[in-house]
């Protein structure tokens, strides 16, 4: 019964961490289950990969009844996500796993440090009033500002391209793609972190449902770990999608730029042969 | 649309939340029935019918796992009722590979 509790926990702390930045909680969960639960690690990332789906429908649900999720922008990166996914699943065999984590730790060090250092000039997302959002700008309210925010979508080749490699290295990583593509979104693409993470919540569950589904046809989930992990994802991340509303864009950020952090610590102990996910 | 997508998605994990919690209460009031480590969409409906807790799991995960695809399908409707036919075919593309995933995933197995 403790060991169900503490599934839970995971779930609920997992789910939350990760609605509220965009990711799918997999950084979190798989080492939670993996080295303090002694879960093995297939039977960590099959849940895993069913608690992202649950983490962005749950979070998607809160963000995209509040308008904050920009459904067009997030339809056209999905397309080159699934297909570098598809990619992926065909040349996976011949990329090097360790090399991959080398590159993408390494990469992930330097986004977190900037991330985290930077100072945004004010209002630098926000468009004028007169200005042109085209056909994927948007428009949401911004509750923390008490304001509307209105943003064009900038450099979207960089955007495609990040949402190409996500797909190609989610497979293989064992993860949603939402690290790369938050941080691109913000950086770039200059969209709100708001509605950068809103849109890449609503991403990811399509992301992992592929290889969801492949894991439960091939009977490696295990629903003793699997459902109380779901269940607490499910509280979580509507929880955090929530509270992230609430949080001011700096604080976001800030957290954004921890569990990227986080995530690169792993990926580099993953390159020299520690596997924690 | 927004307000559509996230009513879909939310009546997907209210099932859900409402299948796995009913498997719970059935491996509690039962618990002489047997629970594998393994969910297998396969053995779904033999312990669906004889009301195994597996069974529901195995739904509720199933349910789970479709939300994001059946999102992807009523983006495209809605897409086209619209008009907005960039985005029909962004919405059926994406649908054609998840599809195409799958069946590349299962024959590998």
């Amino acid at each position: 019964m403790t060991h169900t509790a503490l599934l839970v926990l995971v779930g609920l702390v997992g789910g939350a961490f990760g609605a509220m930045v965009g990711l799918g909680g997999g950084v979190f969960i798989i080492p939670a289950l993996a080295l303090f639960l002694d879960v093995p690690i297939h039977g960590a990332i099959g849940a895993s990969l069913l608690a992202v789906v649950a983490t962005s429908t749950a979070a998607a649900v809160a963000y995209t009844k509040d308008d904050l999720t920009n459904i067009r922008l997030g339809m056209t990166m999905e397309t080159f996500t699934v297909t570098g996914a598809l990619v992926g699943a065909i040349v996976g065999a011949s990329l090097s796993r360790g090399v991959l984590s080398a590159v993408f730790g390494a990469v992930m060090v330097v986004v977190s440090g900037y991330l985290a250092l930077r100072r945004p000039r004010a209002g630098a997302a926000i468009s004028c009033e007169t200005e042109e959002l085209g056909v994927l700008g948007a428009e949401f309210h911004d509750r923390c500002l008490g304001a509307p925010v209105r943003y064009r979508v900038r450099r979207l080749p960089a955007g495609l391209a990040a949402s190409l490699v996500a797909g190609v290295v989610s497979g293989l990583l064992g993860l949603g793609g939402g690290f790369l593509k938050v941080p691109v979104m913000v950086l770039a693409m200059k969209i709100p972190i708001r509605a950068a993470v809103a849109t890449s919540s609503f991403m990811i569950g399509v992301t992992a449902a592929t290889s969801a589904i492949i894991y439960l046809a091939r009977g490696l989930v295990d629903p003793i770990v699997t459902v109380p992990v779901v269940l607490g994802v499910t509280v979580g991340a509507y929880l955090g999608a929530r509270l992230g509303q609430r949080v001011r864009s700096s604080v976001l950020t800030l957290l954004l730029a921890v569990v990227l952090f986080a995530l690169a610590v792993q990926m580099i102990l993953d390159a020299v042969g520690v596997r924690v996910r | 649309m927004n307000r559509a997508v996230s009513r879909m998605l939310s009546i997907g994990l209210l099932l859900t939340v409402v299948l796995l919690l009913a498997g719970v209460v059935v491996m509690l009031v039962r618990p002489d029935l047997p629970l594998l480590h393994e969910a297998s969409i396969a053995d779904m409906p033999r312990a669906l019918a004889a009301l195994e807790p597996g069974g529901f799991f195995e739904l509720g995960l199933l349910v789970l796992v479709a939300t994001p695809v059946a999102r992807v399908v009523a983006l495209g409707v809605g897409f086209t009722r619209r008009r907005e036919w960039m985005f029909v075919g962004f919405s059926a593309f994406v649908l054609a590979v998840l599809v195409l995933g799958a069946i590349l995933g299962l024959s590998g197995s």
